[in-house]
Formats: structure tokens, C-alpha cells, sequence
């Protein structure tokens, strides 16, 4: 498919691997970056070089006396003590060249350090090896980038597979294709390979590395050597980079890698040079080929590191100057959610912004517990309120309103897919019950999920079975598991947080996640069948018939590109035997509910945050990988464990956060967090989504809207429509789409949604991604408040707000501060009580004066947003 | 002060391009200002590589979308001496251009081939009535042609959008004379913001067609009249743009408490836009025509593709980058009018010579004619194309069915060598005989005559970077 095809696409730059990062040459900036360390720490602490070609790139740390730590790799003097034994770079790189022992001798800032190194085995005739050398040297080169040759056609005739997942195609590449004039085993120097890699024929891709390179010897080794292929010989056991974890602060922006593997055969071999990096990031920083990695400005990064198709991360992060000024306000911390937000803030030089006025908090909350702003009465009330804990009862008392179970359902019907091409009118209203009384009851959501992935029966009166009725069923089914492949993508985005879908047709090229993963997932669902109910519609229709989910325990396996019959296994889970009548759903749920499963917690609580925030911990908010590091792992971690301890209950997490300093704080951005939009230093301001914001101009302005939906029908024309009851708002809509259109031929019929929720961005509830959401403010939005019909009319109607309050002839400042009430929550500043009193008492027609204020309050940012 | 963004012609405070040209001469500096830097950032992307800044000849694109499928043997790619008749019943005629011949039932588009180039053969695999791929160049079927994916490639004009500069203002994008498919109740895919959102949809105009008569069957077609108008930019009953102009102002007094410094200028500017649509004169201008000289109106035809085409003209001049005018279907909406428009399965012949040949050549040509005595030929390019061809083959009813596997497009005005044919098809114009093209490299050579790097990344919905030419080569050859 499409989606998956440009997936595949690399957002790593290639000039980024041969590009040195740069350490300043100028003395001054190196002694600055230096500083004063008082203790220097090497990794390794001593070295063994067994074998020809054997490496190590040495990391030298620098301890200081605030307890700092720098890497002076690239800035210290590098010496052997015995050059004709060992050589090595002035940037830490050692190489073998005789037998024996010898050390090293490092110097900087005054400070030494020694380092014994003895090299065994380095005249051992030891043949390159294809696969665990080679196949890393390509990928290093970037011969099998995404953008040369391994992109899915080649690159000018010449194939090899991305990244070096294929090991025995490229193999026959370099071997055979071509008529075999790749390679040269009688004369190295004179192959295809070699003569473009080192451009000394044209080759669109540049010089990839220099003749006198070990890359260059590497290759011309394996060639004369016979370009012997060493399949199984080797397996690799662990890979680990270092450093794990840093926290790099200015002036030092530099950080040099090392990354170390073990092999099934005990050996263990410093692999920095033949490991791929790739920076999360390259707006913030740089990796180059040797793993030195440079910030180019404050941030956070995760540092890919793949060797042989396995992938390991290293988190940094680089902390630039405070301003001058600078000074951590070290504000109260209500729980532990402040305490984690805080640290990192701290730790970054970011202030918070000072907390939101009692205004500010009554409409926020109201809005983000219960999508609804409060009333006059209620703004008053808790504005007046003396109470110290009076917003933490406010929360509790929104908590347990209805509102709120109407909200939060909508949330997840939302990712759960329920429209009504899928389900129809009655599946979704049934969906919508079922959920909405477990959310009102905060029920365990382990068991919500648990009810969902193990259902069976009939869409309109079973309604978890219809997590099993969403997915779409293509008009010409070509892949046999196209249902359990769609329920495998559903359930990992939805509980798992994470996003399958490159998995489903290759190893992913910068996760952990392994095709054979997702297959293997995917077998949990292979017993679930689907069948239609009643009498078939007319051919060329959608399918508008209930749906029975039924298992089916001899159902056919799944089976993979090469025709093997797939075993269910976990993630991260051994394989088990399932017993052939045991429904393979339940292993799965029991899995994903587990206190300790490493997924469901976190992305539940991540969800829940992005509900309340406008932006994930990690973001986007179904996205957990290594390459997209959090936020903040330990708010993440802390939350997590909270809601597990918690019973994996909604509410307890929301009070949680909803009582935090760190919620509370203000919309606006002080001069020193302005800039960030990712640690949660100031409450983010965004569009109400599309159903609040209907909502809250109705409420405004007193007019409800009525809403009808069409009938179900499976042939002919849908028999008339349903009318919801008066005061039905927006957010308990059973279906997004909620409109007929009718072909007059009788052809078509289709749904369309409410006009004013589509031009605010409500999703089609097609995807189980927030993102089918669109949050967007533009002009289209702004012309729908400035002068749409929906509003419009709402404002000249006689019997509105307006009308109402001019009848009970309150004075102007009275109708003037119950409309900022409704609507924004607070009165309105003196200097425009008094400018838009006067333009009242300026106008001749009074009411039409009136309607020119609401109608100032209705398109602004204060009232369109949530902040 | 006059400051000049994306496109040389559209200025901050609304001043004309006439007028900008009095103040100066600034619109010599036209295209000379490659993609704004920030795109490429925004991109995600090499800079370098996106930024590069390329000598574009067109300024704007007006496209004729032909939608059902124009049958393009009868229109430019004739083939009078195709066996058993399937050259069907009208006879070419000479143009200004020799070897370029036309049908005689195109006689004013006769006299524009020096300014055109023709690709005979276009083709694709994207299935039959999916605009899709000539709007965007996405190669592949969809799952369903009724439906419109957030998840799919955006359109040209989107791309277009995408990279105007003055957010939230003028728009750079506009899609006349209604919704795509409205007139069957239908939303087609294809002139979308796809994966790069729903801000950059193209301004969507409305319409109520009307016609002399409703049409008794669907191969029994009416001319559409009518006029595209802006959807809310009309005026609520009880509002004069005094009354607009008074709230406006009472809003910068408003004590927006998501104003201040670091906040609120984003909304401001969008808000700011949005009403400068309803209250500048840019907008009105460009979709008035009741004060167009009737001589024109008469040489476009007043007709709704005549009018939206004379729009499409007054929206470039105002600056707009890229304008659609689709000759859509009325079939059920808002009744019968002209059944199946180009769909042509039954009476292929006598409806293009009563309806819609005639109606396309008026149209055309006095687009041509109106550009060229504006001199905005020369910096604007006309397209014309459809979804796909028809079939050599012509059924029982008289009719030619669908054909996607050559059909010709025609490319006019600015960037365009006229009088070149690229490609050709074989003695039936059937399928590709020489030099095979896609709707991809269409959509190539377009970004190339627009300026805009084909090569250019933008982020899909995954934030993965994508080229907008969709594999699709330019075509050089047909560049001037």
C-alpha cells in the first residue's frame, strides 16, 4: 500500500554520515570546552585486541567538580607508548599491529591517564566475513541507503536490500548480478565496487570512502579472498552503545559513541566503526560515521545505533547556556507529577510560567474533564469560593458528572472506529452505551480492553464485538489476513501505543520491531470470523447488514512471504503452546493487561495526558519508539505505575494530573519558556475540538442545536430519521456521520457528516489515530464564526441569550459581564467594560450593539481555544 | 509599504497587479524568489536540496479538468485513417500549426496551437474515473473514488497552498465551480490537501446551476449556465460590510486574554485573512463579472465553465497561484442538466458536436484571448485534461467507453514551447506508440513550469519526507 510504500522513505540525511562533526581547532573554544575536569575516566579501562583487524574506539570522560561529566574524547593527546604495536587516532580510535602488550597514554587539562592494551592473534589468517563484516560496511557506506542502492528498484541497475536486511540477495548481488562484474576475486582494485566506491569511475553516489580507508582494505580482503559467503557461522548475541544515557552541557556539545557486540561463539568485538548512526533528530543533533555525535542547539536525542539488524539507542540530551539573568523560580510541587515536570525544566533552564488564575482554572478544567464551560452561577461560585482546596473538590465534583462519561467516551469512540459504514447506527449506539457505562463507572480500563480484544457475537446488541466489526472490508480481498493484519495495527496503536504499520511488510528500518513480530501478533486473531447477518443489500452498495463475530478454531494459520506457517508469540514473549481449542485472543489480552506489561500503562496514561495537554509525553501520542524519546521518561513511568497501582481506573489519573501545579499553570509564555512547546512550562492554547466548540456556541448563545440522524437501512432509502432529544449536545452524538445524502437516481446514498463539526476538524472515525482529528484554526474556520449560518443565526435570534437578558432589562454592565461569563468565564477588564458599554450606549439600534459584542466574544482566540 | 512574497503579483496591502506595476515595475522581479527557506525546514528536509531556487516561467496554472473522460481522438489526437471507423465522425482541420491538426468542431482552438504543446500519451493504472492521479500524480486505484483520504498525496494546487506564504490571506488555491462530484452527490478524490491537511484544500467555490430545460435522459445533455460564488463571503442578511468593518474593530479593542507578546498573533492573522476576504476587494473583484466587457463574457461563452474560466482568469490576476476549473457533472444535483458530461457511453458524437465541443472552444479560446491581451499568457499556464481517455472502439449506442491506456493532454501559455507534440500513439490512438507518460510527469512538468522543485519533500501524515512529483519526470522537450 501507499502508506507503507513511503514509509519506507529515510528522513536521515546521507551527506550526514561522511560529514565530520566538527570539534573546534581554534585553541581558545578547545580549552573552553575542556574546562577544568578533576578526574578523567576511560572506557574501556584496559583493552584486548584479538585478531587482525581488531579495533577499539576509547571514550575518555572528564569528571568535574560540580559533578558534571564532559567527553574529552576528541580533545585529549592520544598516545601509544609503543607505535609499533598500536596505533591510535587523536580522537581515541585504537588498532592492533603486533603482537604483545604495550599502553596507552592519554593527556588532558593537566590531567593523564593509562591505559594497557595487548593485542594476541593480529597475524591469525582470519578471512573478512561477509555477514558480520561486510553487510555492516555497506550499510556504513550507505551503498545500502534508501536513497541508493537500497531503495526497492536499486539504484542504476545495481540492487542491494535497505539496510542489509537480506543478507543472502545482496550476497548474490555482489557475487552474480551484473554478469558478476561487481566483484573481482583475482583483482580487487579493478571491481565495480571498489572503482565506483572510490569514484575512481563515475558514480552518481561520490566518493563513499578513500583507498587508504579500512573500508577500502576491508573490501578488497573479502574479494581476494574469494568472496566467500559465511552464512550461520555467526550470530550475534548483545549489542551495547555507549554511553547509555547523557546529559551534555555548554560549552560541550560533543559526544563521541562506542558500540560493542558479543557473538553466539563467546567473542566480543568493539564494532563502533561498522555500526550505523542515526540521529532522532538532526535539527538537534549530528551524528557522523565514526558515532561522534554534536548538538547544534538544546534539546534531546536518541542516537540509533544498528550493527547486523539489531538497533540499540543512546539517549543525550544538551543543555545550552542560561540567560545571565537566569534563576529557577523553584516553585511548590503539588505531586509527583510537578516533581518529575520541574526536574526537567530545571534541569534545562526553562521556568514555568506562574500559575492560572482561578478564571482560567474553573473554565479549563470544566472544558477538559466534562467538554463544557461552566455556568455564570458556577464561575462565581467557585471564583468566590475561600476554600484552600477548592480546586482539587472542583475537580472530583466534574469527575463524577455526567458530562464527563459522555466526554471521555466520545474520546475513545472516537480511535475505536465507530462510524456508521462499519457499524451502522445501531452498532455505534450500542458501542457508545457500553463503553460509556464502564467509563461512568471507572471501570478497570485493563478490563475494557480485555471485554474488547476477546469479544464475540452480534454488533447491536454484543457491543464489544464490534472492535472486531470496524475494520473496512476491501472490494477485492488479495491478502488472506487482511483482517488479522488490521486488528494487529488496530490493537498496537490503541494499547500498545505504537505504530505497526511499516512492520507489516518489512523489518522496521529504525525500530527493534521485527516483521516476524508483527506476523506473529497478527496469529493472535487468526480464529476471529466474520460473517453478515439477514438478507444482502443491492451489489455496488456498502454493506449496511449487522456483523457476527465467531470464532473459528480451524481456522487456516497465517503465513508469511515465504509460505511458513506463523506461531503466535508475544512481544518479547517466548513462544508458548496454545492449545488448539483456546482462544488465542484471551493469551493476548491476559498479556497486554499485566501489571508489568511495558506497553499498556504507559500508553493509556500517555493518551489521557495528550487529552489533557494538547500534546503527548510522547508525541505523537500512539508513537512510542526508541527513535522518538519522551518528554519525560520518569512522569511517564511515575504516571504509569500510579495507574496500575490504581487499578488501571481513568479517574484517579486525571485527579492526579488535573490537581498538579504543572496543569495549572498559565496560557501565557513568560520571555523564558517561550520557545518551548515540549516540556510543559506553560499550558499549551489550542482549538476547541470541533463538538466543544458547537457546544459552547450554543451555550453562549442560549439556542441549542437540533440534531437528526438518518435510519438504518440495508436496502432501498433509509425510512426517515431519528430526532435526538432537545439538549442532546454535540459530544453525545452516537455517529460522527450523522447526515444522508440521496442520489436522486437511487444510486447512491451516503453519510456526511454535520457541517459545522467537519469544517472544525471532527474525524471520520476511520483510523485508530488521534490524528484523523484536525486541530487546526485557518480561514475556513474563522469565516465558518466570522459569518457561517451557524452562528449567524444564532446571534439575530430573537429568543437568545441576548433576547433574554434585554426582557429582564438588566443594565448594560450586567448583560455585558453575564455574557463574559458564559462564554469566557471571567468579566471583562474595566477598559472594555467601559469602551464596549460605551459603544452600546453610542449605538441607536441597542440590540444590534449587543449583537455586535457577542459577536466579538465568539470569535475570539479566548473563546475558540482552550487554554 | 509594498512588500512582494511568493508571488510578485500579490501584495500585503492588497494593491492590484496593475497598480503594483505603476508603483514600479516590481513584478520584473517576478520568480526570481525560489521556495521560502522556512518550507524546506518545515519539511524536515535538506535544505540545500529544497531550497533550490529555480527560474519558474509560469506564475500561475488554470487547469480545465474535463471530468468523465474527454475523449481527446476526437479533440487533438485524431486519426482520420484508423481502420473500421473507429477514427470516428468528425474530420481534423488544420492549425496554425502544421502537423498539429485538430477537429474541425475546435476551429478558435485551431489558432492557439502555436501556443500549446500536446502529450498523446498519457496513460495509467489508477483505475477509470479517479481524478486522483492527474491531480496529484498518485499512480495507484483507490479503494473507493467516492471517498476523500486525509492519508492520501495532496494535490498541485495544495502544494501550492502549502508554500504561500501570506498564512492565513489570500489563498493561493481555488476549485471552481463547486465541490468535486457535487453534482452527483459525490465527493471525488483527487484536488485535496491530503496528507498535508485540510488547511490547504483548495477555496472551494458554490454554484446553482441552471439550464434551459432538464434533460430527459442522461445522453440527452443541457449547457450548464451559471456563476461559481464564494461560500461565505456572502454577507448574513442584516450585515453590511460597515456593520463587519464596526465588529472588526471592536475586536482589536477586545481584551483577548491569549493576546499578548509570544501569543495570539497566529489567530490574529488568520482571523485578520479571513475577513480581509469578506472585506477587501481582491475577492469581490476577481468574482465579479456582471462589469466584464460582454464581449468577453460572450468570447468565453456564459456558460458555467465559461464563467468559472473568467473568474479562474480575474483569481490569477489577483494573484492566485493555482485555479481549477472542472467541468463537473449536474446529474442529480441539482437535477438532471447535462447527464454524464464528458462520460460519454452513448452518442459520443452528437453530444460533443451539440454540447460540449462548441462550449470547450469558446471557453478556451477566450481564456486564451483574454490572457494574451492581458499579457498574462506569458506567465500563465493553461492545462487541459481529464481523468482518462476513451475507448477506439465505439459501442452499440454510438458511445466510447473508458480508456485509460493513452489519452493526450494539453498544455498552453507560459513555460511551454507551443507547437510541440510530444509522444505518439498508434493508428487508433489506443495505446502508446512512442515516449509513454504519466499522469506523474505531467504533474512534474507543471511544478517545473510553476518553479517549484519537483524534487521538493514535503511530510506525509507520517511526518515521513515524500517528493511531490510522485516519481513523475518533467518533461523537458515540451518546455520552452
Amino acid at each position: 500500500m501507499f502508506r507503507t510504500a513511503l514509509l519506507a522513505f529515510s528522513v536521515f540525511t546521507l551527506n550526514g554520515h561522511f560529514l565530520q562533526a566538527e570539534i573546534p581547532a581554534d585553541p581558545g573554544a578547545r580549552l573552553s570546552a575542556i574546562g577544568e575536569p578533576v578526574a578523567l575516566e576511560v572506557e574501556p579501562a584496559s583493552i584486548t585486541l584479538a585478531g587482525p583487524r581488531a579495533s577499539q574506539q576509547v571514550l575518555l570522560t572528564g569528571r568535574y567538580a560540580d559533578g558534571s561529566v564532559r567527553d574529552l574524547t576528541s580533545f585529549s593527546e592520544w598516545k601509544s607508548a609503543d607505535a609499533e604495536l598500536v596505533d591510535v587516532t587523536s580522537d581515541g580510535f585504537v588498532s592492533g599491529l603486533r603482537d604483545g602488550a604495550s599502553h596507552l597514554e592519554i593527556r588532558v587539562a593537566g590531567l593523564a591517564a593509562q591505559v594497557p592494551v595487548a593485542v594476541t592473534d593480529s597475524n591469525l589468517p582470519q578471512p573478512v566475513s561477509f555477514r558480520r563484516e561486510l553487510m555492516p560496511l555497506l550499510s556504513v557506506a550507505g551503498c545500502s541507503d534508501i536513497r541508493c542502492h537500497g531503495a526497492p528498484s536499486g539504484k542504476n541497475e545495481f540492487r542491494l536490500s535497505l539496510w542489509g536486511f537480506d543478507p543472502d540477495l545482496d550476497f548474490r548481488q555482489l557475487t552474480h548480478d551484473g554478469l558478476g562484474r561487481r566483484t573481482n576475486s583475482l583483482d580487487p582494485d579493478s571491481s565495480l565496487i571498489l572503482s565506483k566506491a572510490l569514484m575512481r569511475i563515475p558514480h552518481a553516489g561520490g566518493l563513499r570512502f578513500t583507498p587508504d580507508s579500512p573500508y577500502a582494505a576491508l573490501m578488497r580482503s573479502w574479494q581476494s579472498e574469494g568472496l566467500r559467503d559465511d552464512v550461520g557461522k555467526v550470530s550475534l548475541q548483545t549489542l551495547t552503545a555507549s554511553p547509555a544515557r547523557r546529559v551534555l552541557q555548554a560549552p560541550a556539545r560533543w559526544q563521541q559513541l562506542s558500540v560493542r557486540a558479543t557473538f553466539d561463539d563467546g567473542r566480543s568485538a568493539d564494532v563502533t566503526r561498522l555500526t550505523t548512526f542515526f540521529s532522532s533528530d538532526i535539527a538537534i543533533a549530528d551524528v557522523d560515521r565514526t558515532g561522534r555525535v554534536e548538538f547544534k542547539r538544546q534539546g534531546e536525542v536518541a542516537i540509533l545505533c544498528r550493527f547486523l539488524g539489531r538497533m540499540e539507542s543512546v539517549r543525550l540530551m544538551y543543555i545550552a547556556k542560561a540567560a545571565s539573568d537566569y534563576q529557577w523560580p523553584d516553585p511548590p510541587t503539588n505531586n509527583d507529577v510537578d516533581t518529575h515536570v520541574f526536574a526537567k525544566l530545571k534541569m534545562l533552564n526553562i521556568p514555568p510560567s506562574p500559575l492560572c488564575s482561578d478564571e482560567q482554572f474553573v473554565r479549563r478544567v470544566s472544558l477538559d474533564l466534562c467538554g463544557i464551560l461552566p455556568t455564570p452561577d458556577e464561575v462565581r461560585e467557585f471564583v468566590a469560593s475561600t476554600q484552600s482546596d477548592k480546586r482539587a473538590r472542583l475537580i472530583d465534583q466534574l469527575l463524577e458528572r455526567p458530562e464527563y462519561a459522555d466526554f471521555w467516551t466520545k474520546k475513545w469512540m472516537d480511535v475505536l472506529r465507530a462510524s456508521r459504514d462499519s457499524i451502522q447506527l445501531a452498532g455505534a449506539q450500542a458501542y457508545q452505551k457500553w463503553l460509556r457505562d464502564r467509563i461512568e463507572a471507572d471501570e478497570s480500563f485493563a478490563s475494557i480492553a480485555e471485554s474488547l480484544l476477546t469479544s464475540t457475537g452480534q454488533s447491536y446488541s454484543d457491543a464489544p464485538a464490534n472492535f472486531f466489526c470496524v475494520p473496512p472490508t476491501p472490494t477485492a480481498i488479495t491478502d488472506p489476513a487482511y483482517l488479522q493484519k488490521d486488528l494487529t495495527e488496530a490493537t498496537a496503536q490503541l494499547f500498545l501505543g505504537i505504530r505497526l504499520q511499516c512492520v507489516r511488510c518489512h523489518d522496521h528500518p529504525y525500530e527493534k520491531w521485527k516483521h516476524a513480530d508483527y506476523l506473529a501478533l497478527a496469529a493472535h486473531f487468526t480464529q476471529v470470523t466474520r460473517s453478515r447477518l439477514g438478507k444482502a443489500g443491492p451489489s455496488g452498495r456498502p454493506e449496511r447488514r449487522q456483523i457476527e463475530i465467531a470464532l473459528d478454531f480451524k481456522a487456516p494459520e497465517i503465513k508469511n512471504e515465504s509460505g511458513e506457517t506463523i506461531v503466535p508469540r508475544l512481544p518479547g514473549e517466548s513462544v508458548a503452546d496454545v492449545p488448539a481449542d483456546q482462544d488465542r485472543r484471551q493469551r493476548l489480552a491476559k498479556w497486554l493487561t499485566r501489571k508489568d506489561n511495558p506497553f499498556f500503562a504507559k500508553a493509556l496514561v500517555n493518551r489521557t495526558w495528550f487529552h489533557l495537554h494538547g500534546r503527548g509525553i510522547v508525541e505523537p501520542v500512539d508513537d512510542f519508539r526508541d527513535s522518538n524519546p519522551s518528554a519525560n521518561d520518569e512522569l511517564l513511568e511515575s504516571l504509569a505505575a500510579d495507574f496500575v497501582q490504581n487499578g488501571f481506573r481513568l479517574k484517579p489519573l486525571i485527579r492526579t494530573i488535573a490537581n498538579s501545579r504543572t496543569y495549572q499553570l498559565s496560557p501565557v509564555p513568560t520571555p523564558g519558556n517561550q520557545s518551548d512547546d515540549r516540556y510543559f512550562s506553560h499550558m499549551s492554547s489550542r482549538p476547541l475540538s470541533a463538538e466543544v466548540l458547537l457546544d459552547a456556541v450554543c451555550h453562549v448563545t442560549g439556542i441549542p442545536e437540533v440534531f437528526e440522524i438518518t435510519n438504518d437501512y440495508t436496502i432501498g432509502l433509509p425510512e426517515g430519521s431519528i430526532t435526538l432529544p432537545a439538549g442532546t449536545r454535540a459530544v453525545q452524538l452516537p455517529v460522527t456521520d450523522t447526515e444522508t445524502l440521496i442520489n436522486t437516481m437511487g444510486k447512491y446514498v451516503r453519510y456526511e457528516p454535520h457541517p459545522f463539526l467537519r469544517t472544525f476538524g471532527q474525524p471520520s472515525r476511520t483510523q485508530t489515530c488521534e490524528c484523523d482529528r484536525e486541530q487546526h484554526f485557518g480561514r475556513k474556520q474563522a469565516l465558518e464564526l466570522i459569518i457561517g449560518q451557524m452562528t449567524a443565526n444564532r446571534l439575530t435570534s430573537k429568543d437568545n441569550r441576548l433576547g433574554r437578558l434585554l426582557a429582564e432589562q438588566k443594565s448594560d454592565a450586567e448583560i455585558l459581564n453575564e455574557l463574559y461569563l458564559c462564554a469566557l468565564s471571567r468579566v471583562p477588564s474595566e477598559a472594555s467594560a467601559k469602551s464596549l458599554s460605551e459603544y452600546v450606549a453610542g449605538s441607536a439600534d441597542k440590540r444590534q450593539a449587543w449583537e455586535d459584542i457577542l459577536w466579538t466574544i465568539l470569535n475570539s482566540q479566548e473563546f475558540i481555544y482552550q487554554h | 509599504m509594498i512588500r512582494i512574497l511568493g508571488s510578485s503579483r500579490r501584495t500585503r496591502d492588497g494593491l492590484t497587479r496593475r497598480e503594483t506595476l505603476r508603483a514600479g515595475g516590481l513584478s520584473m522581479l517576478g520568480g526570481m524568489f525560489g521556495l521560502p527557506q522556512q518550507i524546506a525546514a518545515a519539511a524536515g528536509t535538506n535544505a540545500a536540496e529544497n531550497g533550490r531556487k529555480r527560474p519558474g516561467k509560469a506564475k500561475s496554472v488554470i487547469m480545465l479538468y474535463l471530468l468523465g473522460g474527454a475523449p481527446t481522438q476526437d479533440m487533438f489526437d485524431m486519426k482520420p485513417d484508423a481502420p473500421d471507423g473507429l477514427g470516428g465522425e468528425f474530420n481534423p482541420i488544420a492549425s496554425n500549426v502544421p502537423g498539429m491538426d485538430v477537429c474541425e468542431l475546435l476551429p478558435k482552438h485551431a489558432k492557439w496551437m502555436n501556443q500549446s504543446a500536446i502529450v498523446r500519451t498519457v496513460n495509467h493504472k489508477a483505475g477509470c474515473h479517479n481524478p486522483m492521479a492527474s491531480w496529484t500524480g498518485y499512480p495507484e486505484p483507490l479503494p473507493s473514488i467516492g471517498v476523500v483520504q486525509d492519508n492520501l498525496p495532496p494535490s498541485m494546487g495544495s502544494v501550492c497552498e502549502y508554500l504561500n506564504t501570506e498564512q492565513g490571506g489570500f489563498p493561493d488555491y481555488v476549485h471552481l465551480p463547486c465541490l468535486l462530484g457535487w453534482g452527483q452527490h459525490i465527493r471525488r478524490a483527487g484536488p485535496y490537501g491530503g496528507f498535508l491537511g485540510r488547511q490547504y484544500d483548495p477555496l472551494f467555490t458554490e454554484c446553482s446551476p441552471t439550464a434551459a430545460k432538464v434533460s430527459t435522459s442522461q445522453y440527452d445533455p443541457q449547457v450548464v449556465l451559471g456563476t461559481p460564488r464564494l461560500p461565505n463571503a456572502r454577507l448574513p442578511e442584516g450585515i453590511t460590510l460597515d456593520r463587519l468593518k464596526k465588529r472588526q474593530e471592536l475586536t482589536r479593542q477586545f481584551d483577548d486574554a491569549l493576546r499578548g507578546p509570544g501569543i495570539g498573533e497566529e489567530f490574529d492573522r488568520v482571523q485578520e485573512g479571513a475577513l480581509s476576504l469578506l472585506t477587501s476587494n481582491r475577492i469581490r473583484n476577481a468574482f465579479d463579472i456582471e462589469n466584464v466587457d460582454p464581449k468577453v463574457r460572450d468570447n468565453y461563452g456564459r456558460t458555467l465553465f465559461g464563467s468559472s474560466a473568467l473568474i479562474a482568469r480575474q483569481l490569477v490576476e489577483e494573484g492566485v497561484r493555482f485555479v481549477n476549473v472542472t467541468w463537473d457533472i449536474f446529474a442529480t444535483r441539482p437535477a438532471l442538466l447535462d447527464g454524464v458530461g464528458w462520460d460519454t457511453h452513448s452518442r459520443n458524437f452528437p453530444i460533443l458536436k451539440d454540447v460540449l465541443l462548441p462550449n470547450y472552444d469558446d471557453t478556451f479560446s477566450g481564456l486564451m484571448d483574454d490572457l494574451s491581451e492581458r499579457g498574462l499568457l506569458d506567465e500563465t499556464l493553461v492545462v487541459v485534461m481529464s481523468d482518462m481517455g476513451r475507448t477506439p472502439k465505439i459501442n452499440k449506442s454510438g458511445g466510447r467507453d473508458h480508456w485509460t491506456f493513452c489519452y493526450s493532454v494539453l498544455m498552453a501559455g507560459a513555460g511551454i514551447q507551443g507547437g510541440t507534440i510530444y509522444g505518439a500513439s498508434d493508428n487508433q490512438a489506443a495505446y502508446v506508440k512512442d515516449a509513454p507518460v504519466s499522469p506523474a510527469d505531467i504533474c512534474a512538468t507543471i511544478y517545473e513550469c510553476l518553479g517549484i522543485d519537483p524534487d521538493m519533500q514535503i511530510p506525509d501524515s507520517a511526518g515521513q519526507p515524500v517528493r511531490i512529483r510522485m516519481g513523475g519526470r518533467v518533461i523537458n522537450e515540451i518546455l520552452s
